[in-house]
């Protein structure tokens, strides 16, 4: 994991514009992306966990596409550059809510970018975990979707 | 494609038009001859570096080869070397030197006389560091035997005699005098067994350092320790200097010998001495920034540490490793733990978390931000678990222990760094070892210093955890300390009332999908209520249309933006939206905070409006909790530093706050004055009242976090301790200050 605040190889496929543009803004940005939070990590933790880098001027809760629930991941965006460097520094990799959570650059947040990706509403990663994670809602989705069969019957 | 260029280069480098093959070759191998030597030296600099020996040797060798041939290259990379040594390796360097002065007596002389003027220029400019290392390096070359004794004499003579001589003249600022002693005291102890021998020139030098050391004012240190009683926090100065004499009288006891020139004793022993030429010494330059004192921070009694210098060298190195890694804190720990598993038997890890803590709460203000520090600390935990949280706990009981004694300048950091140390490792931290000093019942009291301790580390704990979890894990008898569940409390409006039917018209429209701010003005246009209480309805149900997070009350609030901004005019307005905000969240301190600044940025109420909200006297009580310190810091920084928000010329943001510093200093002292009536009338002493001495505390916190911008204050702070009705312990803490500012630059002579 880099620990520095370089760059890391992730690149955001979905950024509208060329590899290029897409680094320039990474390297200018003020804003972070948070993962592998807890479903039940709130916006305020976060704020208290990150405000201690510098301050916060934005909170964007990643949620669940259909459920509008917290899927695990989050932006920060603080207002001057250095401070968000600190949160690199001295956050990524560190627990919040007992989770060693990832804190990487982000191009910027836009609308529609807090919903979880992934077929089922959350982010893609839980779709095809195998291993049981309490924070995150158990077994990945497909796996859980085969131990325990849909026993809707509408 | 890589071949392709290859080929290329090669064919061009052959090319007639280019320098001849063969020269090409020799230059290329002076060139590797070049780089290895410049690998090695680097090495030998790096910290945890391993075969130092060896790589002296190889050094030796290969500079000896290279010298004749290609000398300036060769001096260049030593000079860039050895001009601002590691402290560790500076004896290392030394040795190479005095290898080389065997064999190569001139091109060394040569290289003194530069390393003269380095020093010289580093003094000029202020590059105090600097001019430390190059001080230092001289005294171990003395013990390589490159430079006689009566030269290093004299170098710390000129340094001794400027400090008396700039005493008595009274122009230059004390901080000069104090780091020229400061150079040689720390230089001695490396030396100053073989000096004892030359007799009258050496206790020439130690009478001259006595005079100052005797005359030198020295009040920074109760401004400066992170503990108010001084026992174990003396000046950095004072505390080398009794060393000093300590060591003299026991004849200069046996130095740690773990040094390389020692190995290389025969050698150097062969080879002639340099006599060093003159240094002149600076004239004083008042522009120049000076060392600020500090006061040597000490938690842990280390026994086997007893030299205190010889702890003062594993401090610098330990210091040096941490400044140069700490922006990778996992490099940054990895050093530091190699340092303490090469120094296992002894107590580096002590050490270690001493100098860290040290740095952390350093007065005026630390060099990183806490956090920093702290996360270094969770990865040294990581790496060496038994080992650190062992003495971190020790560490963390001698704050508890200390408590009373912790300067409320340091409260905020400590709290911050245990809170998230604690978030880091399950809040399973020692509660069990803390418990005993909770028993006591006179800590019952709201302002026990202890009590304050424990309820907001407990606050902050919860802001960062879950709070069942937490819960859990906290003994039963320090529940009492908790905050409240932090809930939105809601009040009651009953509907029969003005207000009530205010509220329930306000809630209606709040709650529809889309609500029109018309309508919202409308309402309260309706509303027969004054336009205070119809503000205060207002702020409660659009907050509480928001409670769910931060977002949903900025979402709430910026739909109400233009009504709010229309309705709140003047302080009072402004009052009734924060006791609104207050009011509503008063079990949540971390909502009161974040939402009072974002009102502020929203322009809905100003900065000076917050100021003086958090100086009423209903908030009087809470201004020992800190998230009313909290929120006039972020306030400040908000106005201080335009680039966050709305741009405002620099002129105009700096005149703003200059002023809202100077409101809410005098708020303080007016606060302060008021209560230090009230015990005078009610002939109660000082000492018992734990609210005044905080708020003292709080006030030097004020200036401290804003040092570097007391000289814009600096005036009306001299006008107000000539005022009337001031009380003796503000006045003296302002004129500390003061003292503090005037020593790190002297007001130059402008007299019109």
């Amino acid at each position: 994991m880099a620990t520095s605040v370089e760059l890391s190889s992730y690149r955001d496929q979905h950024f509208k514009g060329s590899r290029s543009e897409q680094e320039r803004s990474l390297k200018e940005s003020c804003t972070l992306y948070v993962g592998n939070l807890s479903f039940y990590t709130t916006e305020e933790q976060i704020h208290e966990l990150f405000s201690r880098c510098g301050d916060v001027r934005l909170i964007v809760m990643g949620l669940d596409k259909y459920k509008k629930t917290p899927c695990g991941f989050c932006f920060v965006e603080y207002y001057i550059r250095s401070e968000a460097e600190s949160a690199m520094r001295f956050v990524n990799g560190t627990r919040l809510d007992d989770r060693l959570i990832r804190v990487d650059w982000d191009a910027g947040f836009i609308e529609g970018r807090q919903y979880g990706r992934g077929k089922t509403g959350g982010q893609v990663r839980d779709e095809y975990r195998t291993d049981y994670d309490a924070g995150r809602g158990g077994y990945g989705k497909l796996l859980s979707q085969k131990i325990a069969p849909n026993t809707d019957n509408r | 494609m890589g071949r392709m260029s290859e080929r290329f280069r090669k064919r061009g480098r052959e090319s007639p038009e280019s320098v001849p093959a063969k020269r090409l070759r020799q230059y290329d191998a002076t060139e590797n001859r070049m780089e290895t030597i410049d690998m090695l030296m680097a090495q030998i600099g790096a910290f945890n570096v391993v075969g130092v020996l060896l790589r002296i040797h190889q050094l030796e060798s290969l500079i000896s080869e290279c010298l004749p041939d290609d000398k300036d290259q060769v001096l260049a990379i030593l000079k860039r070397y050895v001009n601002r040594p590691p402290s560790h390796a500076t004896s290392s360097y030394a040795t190479i030197v005095g290898l080389l002065n065997v064999g190569f007596y001139p091109v060394i002389a040569e290289c003194l006389g530069d390393l003269v003027q380095a020093l010289q220029k580093a003094l000029l400019k202020g590059k105090w560091e600097k001019a430390r290392g190059l001080l230092h390096f001289f005294t171990e070359l003395y013990n390589c035997n490159v430079i006689n004794g009566s030269s290093i004499l004299r170098l710390y003579l000129s340094f001794a005699l400027n400090c008396v001589a700039d005493e008595m003249d009274g122009l230059a600022p004390q901080l000069r005098s104090d780091f020229f002693a400061y150079c040689v005291i720390t230089a001695l102890p490396l030396i100053g067994r073989d000096l004892q021998l030359s007799g009258e020139s050496f206790d020439h030098l130690i009478t001259t350092l006595h005079i100052y050391m005797q005359k030198r004012k020295q009040s920074h240190g109760v401004l400066l320790s992170i503990f108010e009683d001084t026992d174990q926090q003396e000046d950095y100065l004072d505390t080398f200097w009794m060393q000093i004499i300590h060591l003299r009288q026991n004849n200069w006891l046996k130095h740690d010998g773990q040094r390389p020139s020692m190995y290389f004793d025969i050698k150097l022993s062969a080879s002639l001495q340099h006599d060093l030429p003159e240094l002149e010494m600076p004239e004083v330059n008042l522009v120049l920034e000076y060392p600020r004192p500090w006061v040597v921070f000490r938690i842990f009694d280390i026994e086997y540490l007893d030299i205190e210098l010889d702890r003062y060298h594993l401090e610098c190195e330990i210091l040096e490793m941490f400044q140069q890694a700490c922006m990778d804190r996992r490099v940054c720990a990895d050093s530091l733990v190699t340092l303490i598993d090469r120094n296992s038997g002894g107590l580096a890890a002590h050490c270690v978390v001493e100098v860290i803590l040290g740095q952390m709460l350093a007065l005026p203000k630390s060099p990183q931000i806490t956090l920093a520090y702290g996360s270094v600390l969770v990865e040294m935990c990581k790496r060496r678990p038994n080992l650190m949280h062992k003495v971190i706990a020790e560490a963390t009981l001698v704050f508890i222990s200390k408590m009373s004694s912790l300067r409320v300048a340091c409260f905020d950091r400590l709290v911050n760094w245990l809170s998230h140390y604690m978030s880091n490792f399950f809040f399973a931290a020692g509660w069990e070892h803390w418990e005993p000093f909770f028993t006591d019942s006179s800590i019952d009291c709201e302002l026990n210093p202890l009590a304050i301790f424990m309820r907001e580390l407990l606050k902050k704990c919860f802001r960062l955890g879950y709070h069942k979890a937490i819960r859990d894990t906290v003994p039963v008898s320090l529940h009492k300390y908790m905050p409240p569940v932090p809930n939105a409390l809601v009040p009651y409006f009953d509907n029969g009332t003005p207000t009530g039917q205010l509220a329930q018209e306000l809630n209606k429209e709040l709650g529809m999908k889309r609500t029109n701010p018309q309508v919202i003005e409308e309402i309260l246009a309706r509303s027969e209520l004054d336009k205070q209480p119809k503000i205060h309805v207002l702020i409660t149900c659009v907050l509480r249309m928001g409670c769910a997070s931060f977002t949903h009350t900025l979402a709430a609030l910026k739909i109400m933006k233009t009504v709010l901004s229309n309705l709140v005019t003047n302080e009072e307005d402004s009052h009734s939206i924060l006791s609104g905000l207050f009011e509503l969240w008063v079990n949540n301190e971390q909502f009161q905070y974040v939402v009072a600044e974002k009102l502020l940025r929203m322009n809905i109420v100003q900065a000076k409006y917050i100021v003086s909200w958090i100086f009423t006297p209903r908030l009087k009580k809470d201004l020992t909790k800190m998230y009313l310190w909290e929120l006039l810091y972020a306030v400040m920084r908000h106005i201080k530093n335009p680039e966050r928000g709305p741009i405002v010329p620099d002129d105009e943001s700096d005149f703003c706050f200059k002023h809202l510093m100077l409101d809410a200093v005098l708020r303080i002292v007016k606060a302060l004055n008021v209560s230090f009536e009230e015990n005078k009338l009610a002939a109660r002493h000082l000492d018992d009242d734990y609210w005044f001495k905080w708020m003292l505390g709080r006030l030097e916190d004020l200036l401290f976090v804003h040092f570097n911008d007391l000289n814009k204050i600096k005036s009306r702070l001299i006008k107000m301790c000539n005022g009337p009705n001031m009380c003796e312990p503000v006045v003296k803490i302002i004129q500390r200050f003061l003292a503090l500012c005037l020593k790190s630059q002297p007001e130059p002579n402008t007299s019109p």
